[in-house]
């Protein structure tokens, strides 16, 4: 068997917020193969960008991590710091929501993307400018030499994700962590920044987690999809599959959730509001929206195990299969 | 034929900008000539990305936004430019409300959720303070919150249900129009389904039309009848919201329906030209 | 969509705020407190009368009659330090009190109106920036003669534009918020709006603008004073009582000058501290 790319076991994470420690993370365990595509989808405060930054070991000074991030074989969290340095410049890239936060605004594209490809010595500054215009047109930047020159305010957020993207590439990474890339683009743009970024990835074969709200955008460009709720992974399947072959009550709402493109009805949405995983009750974190609890669901957290291939935390999967509708759940108050 | 319940003809709007390099200003034209009408108790949808211009014309509309030219008409009557005083802006009050799109943002964080609708109250109708708590009891309600959210701040809310609670003050008015500017697309998508199904719901109870602003698709289907589809300022299609998403005549509207994810689905490279 | 904001829910409550640490901002705020009780019941609280000495007993050390000693009429220093206080206080306080709302006024309906009026009170802040507080407050002496009234005025007018800048650039924050727009929209009057809405909004921001400018107005006061500009003798008054006692801070009694500077030090850097975690909170909180 081959080393997976990215291998999270019993990844538990507490932040300090004001003098208090709060549970961001919950025992989150995923694995990313060889050029796999992984899909990480959830609602706000799930906790799936505090699963990227833990993997970037980005996360606030006082923090508090427990469990093993082996990247490579490698535990993340308990390398020095120039390992530490080597992992984040050559071993993985990210990729954010908002690239204008993420660039420095008085400085050029060229600037930008030839920075990182000096900061070896080995490379000489004609060379790495050739090698820049080259990622440009690979991303679908035209007229590249131009683009080098300008600044991040003259481009639009479409242009500025490309950037991005080619300068993640640029340090051939073997992990790419993409956080909610398309979230601020328009849906074309999305499509095209998407596509770009799919092709890319195949071509070098490297391996994504890609963190989006959206499942369906999730199901097109992954492998697998995990689903988090509440700082805990609830289930994990192949993503060709997620729509059909769903166990988890949480994963079948979400679909159903969102309105189907082309019929007109009537949208069966999961009663209540999304939790923290700090707000998480001590047996499954779902089991206060969810129809189906049981008072096992309430005192025992289920754990993730195999169920039709699929990995999925809920106590009830086998006998529920197929059956979960939220049709009748009460709408809340 | 009976009056529409809004009229918007030639709809023009330019805004000055400053020119990037150099000195002086140049004109940029955020709406150009939309012309589309909202029928009494119906429901339309206008559809497009960013910078095509649809939240301008909503804002135009609730009087948020002067227009450059072209006109409005609310239940036929022409609004006038100058900026409303005294009755003429209440009156206004109660044909047009509006509900934005930053749940955090569009409640005053000072007020409780109480005084936020009894001041709309207050405001259109004279109520003793008893009715006044009776009708906000009912708002609540309608809205699906419960009667012990009337003594909250916002801050202690959720966003869907801020939400909600917008939606109620708007609703406090009594308007005929309540347009929604991208009223759903800051929610997390279990909410956002929540809020969907709750309009729909008001809409068989009150005799309300809506003026649905989004960059969604899939939403603006599960609400509208009739869609208005925005590129760039000009309007490029009109229909009715099955007609044009199954069988989308513009070449931009194909484009922003194949754009958007859904089964089986894979995003794809277009070769177009690079803004 | 960062998981940090999505936890800040509930405002801390006063007795948590305490048990966290911030005792800083209790010992301050009493000690504030203390100086104006003075202030208040000096009548009741001083040993001697302000003004009533005797020249034989001038210039006296501590001891058990007079706590800080005498001055060189023979004033004692304990009384006249507690009486001054009202002065020292006053001024500032009338200058902060009318410099806030000509600068709230000014900031919200320009921020409202908008425009030409906008851009026309912009460049008068801007003119009013131009002009130094201290040599504005020597003009105006200069003109109306010595007394408090006359740099009261003049550093009114001096720090309208500091407070009115801050306010401004708040209100104009807020005044693009969806609930003022829906406000508008609703019906409501710019005055409702402004009065309800705008001002209860921006206040958190005005009163740690208004705690730091109290404590520079209060030093811009005294240097007056010590100019023998402002409060004149023998009104008791901190500023003036550091200049009074310079003959005698050479002749070996520092007691005068030191107490009246110690008192301007603790109550200008109470201010100061409790004005910067005002500011602070406000930001943390935004």
């Amino acid at each position: 068997m081959t080393t997976p790319v990215l291998a999270i076991e019993h990844l538990h994470v507490e932040l300090p917020v004001r003098a208090e420690m709060r549970t961001v993370l919950h025992d989150v365990s995923l694995t990313i193969g060889p050029s796999e595509a992984l899909g990480l989808v959830g609602e706000s405060g799930s906790g799936k960008s505090m699963t990227a930054r833990s993997i970037m070991r980005l996360l606030s000074p006082g923090a508090s991590t427990t469990g093993t991030i082996l990247f490579e074989g490698v535990d993340v969290l308990t390398m020095h710091h120039d390992a530490l340095l080597a992992f984040r410049r050559k071993g993985v890239a990210m990729i954010y929501q908002d690239p204008r936060a993420h660039i420095n605004p008085v400085r050029t594209i060229g600037d930008f993307l030839t920075e990182g490809i000096l900061l070896d010595g080995s490379v000489s500054t004609a060379e790495a400018q050739a090698k820049v215009i080259s990622l440009l047109d690979e991303v679908g930047i035209p007229d590249a030499k131009r683009r080098l020159r300008q600044y991040p305010h003259q481009l639009s957020g479409g242009l500025l994700q490309r950037v991005m993207i080619a300068a993640a590439l640029s340090e051939e990474p073997r992990l790419l962590l993409a956080d909610e890339p398309t979230t601020a683009l328009d849906v074309t743009t999305q499509e095209e920044v998407m596509a770009i970024l799919d092709q890319l990835r195949v071509e070098r074969s490297l391996a994504m987690l890609f963190i989006t709200h959206d499942l369906d955008l999730a199901a097109a460009v992954s492998d697998r999809v995990a689903a988090m709720y509440a700082g805990v992974i609830i289930e994990v399947g192949d993503a060709a599959s997620l729509h059909t072959d769903s166990l988890h009550p949480y994963t079948v709402g979400l679909l159903d959730s969102r309105p189907e493109f082309g019929a007109r009805v009537r949208a069966r949405p999961i009663p209540g509001r999304p939790i923290l995983a700090s707000e998480a009750p001590p047996g499954c974190v779902f089991a206060e929206r969810c129809p189906y609890v049981t008072e096992r669901c309430r005192s025992e957290r289920p754990i993730l195990r195999e169920v039709d291939g699929r990995l999925v935390a809920c106590h009830r999967a086998e006998e529920l299969r197929g059956t979960i509708s939220f049709a009748g759940a009460q709408e809340p108050r | 034929m009976t009056t529409p319940i809004l009229e918007v003809r030639d709809l023009r709007k330019v805004f000055d900008v400053r020119r990037e390099q150099g000195r002086g200003k140049e004109e940029l034209v955020a709406v150009d000539d939309a012309s589309f009408t909202l029928p009494l108790n119906g429901s339309l949808a206008v559809v497009g990305e960013s910078g095509s211009g649809k939240t301008t014309v909503a804002r135009m509309i609730a009087g948020l936004e002067q227009r450059t030219s072209g006109s409005i008409l609310v239940n036929g009557v022409e609004r006038g430019l100058a900026r409303p005083r005294g009755a003429e802006r209440l009156r206004r009050g109660k044909e047009v409300q509006m509900v934005f799109q930053d749940p955090y943002s569009s409640l005053d964080p000072r007020q409780t959720i109480r005084s936020c609708i009894a001041e709309v109250l207050s405001l259109h109708f004279e109520l003793s303070s008893k009715d006044r708590d009776e009708r906000v009891a009912g708002l609540l309600g309608d809205v699906g919150l419960a009667q012990r959210h009337a003594s909250v701040h916002p801050r202690s809310l959720s966003g869907g249900q801020r939400q909600r609670v917008a939606i109620a003050r708007a609703l406090a008015a009594e308007p005929r129009v309540l347009i929604l500017d991208e009223a759903v697309s800051a929610l997390d998508v279990s909410v956002q389904a929540q809020i969907l199904n709750l309009l729909g719901d008001l809409r068989q109870t009150r005799e309300i039309s809506y003026l649905f602003i989004s960059h969604d698709l899939a939403v603006v289907q599960q609400v509208s009848d009739e869609v208005v589809v925005m590129h760039r300022g000009r309007i490029v299609e009109v229909g009715s919201t099955d007609d044009v998403l199954r069988a989308p005549a513009d070449e931009y509207t194909r484009r922003l329906i194949a754009a958007v994810p859904r089964p089986g689905w894979r995003p794809q490279r277009h070769a177009r030209t690079v803004d | 969509m960062s998981v940090v904001e999505e936890l800040v829910l509930e405002p801390p409550t006063f007795v948590q705020r305490a048990r966290r640490g911030e005792p800083l901002v209790y010992v301050l705020s009493g000690i504030l407190v203390l100086i104006v009780l003075c202030a208040l019941f000096a009548p009741l609280l001083a040993p001697f009368p302000p003004n009533h000495g005797n020249i034989l007993a001038a210039n006296l050390g501590p001891s058990g009659a007079h706590w800080l000693g005498t001055d060189q009429l023979g004033r004692d220093i304990l009384s006249r330090l507690l009486y001054g206080a009202r002065l020292s206080l006053l001024g500032p306080t009338m200058i902060i009190v009318f410099a806030t709302t000509f600068a709230v006024a000014l900031a919200i309906s320009s921020v409202w109106i908008g425009g030409w009026f906008d851009q026309a009170v912009a460049r008068l802040l801007d003119t009013l920036f131009a002009f130094p507080g201290l040599l504005l407050a020597i003009l105006a002496v200069a003109m109306i003669g010595p007394g408090l009234l006359a740099p009261v005025i003049a550093l009114t007018l001096a720090y309208t534009p500091y407070i009115a800048r801050v306010v401004r650039t708040v209100a104009l924050r807020e005044r693009h918020l969806a609930y003022v727009e829906s406000c508008q929209v609703v019906g409501l009057s710019g005055w409702q709006i402004c009065f309800r809405h705008l001002i209860p909004n921006v206040s958190p921001i005005v009163l740690a603008q208004a705690t730091i400018a109290f404590g520079s107005a209060l030093v811009d006061l005294a240097a007056i004073s010590y100019l023998g500009l402002g409060v004149q003798p023998p009104q008791a008054e901190w500023g003036l009582m550091v200049s009074d006692g310079q003959s005698a801070l050479l002749n070996g009694s520092p007691w005068e000058s030191l107490s009246a500077c110690v008192m301007i030090i603790v109550v200008v850097l109470s201010v100061n501290i409790l004005g910067e975690r005002i500011a602070l909170r406000n930001e943390r909180a935004a």
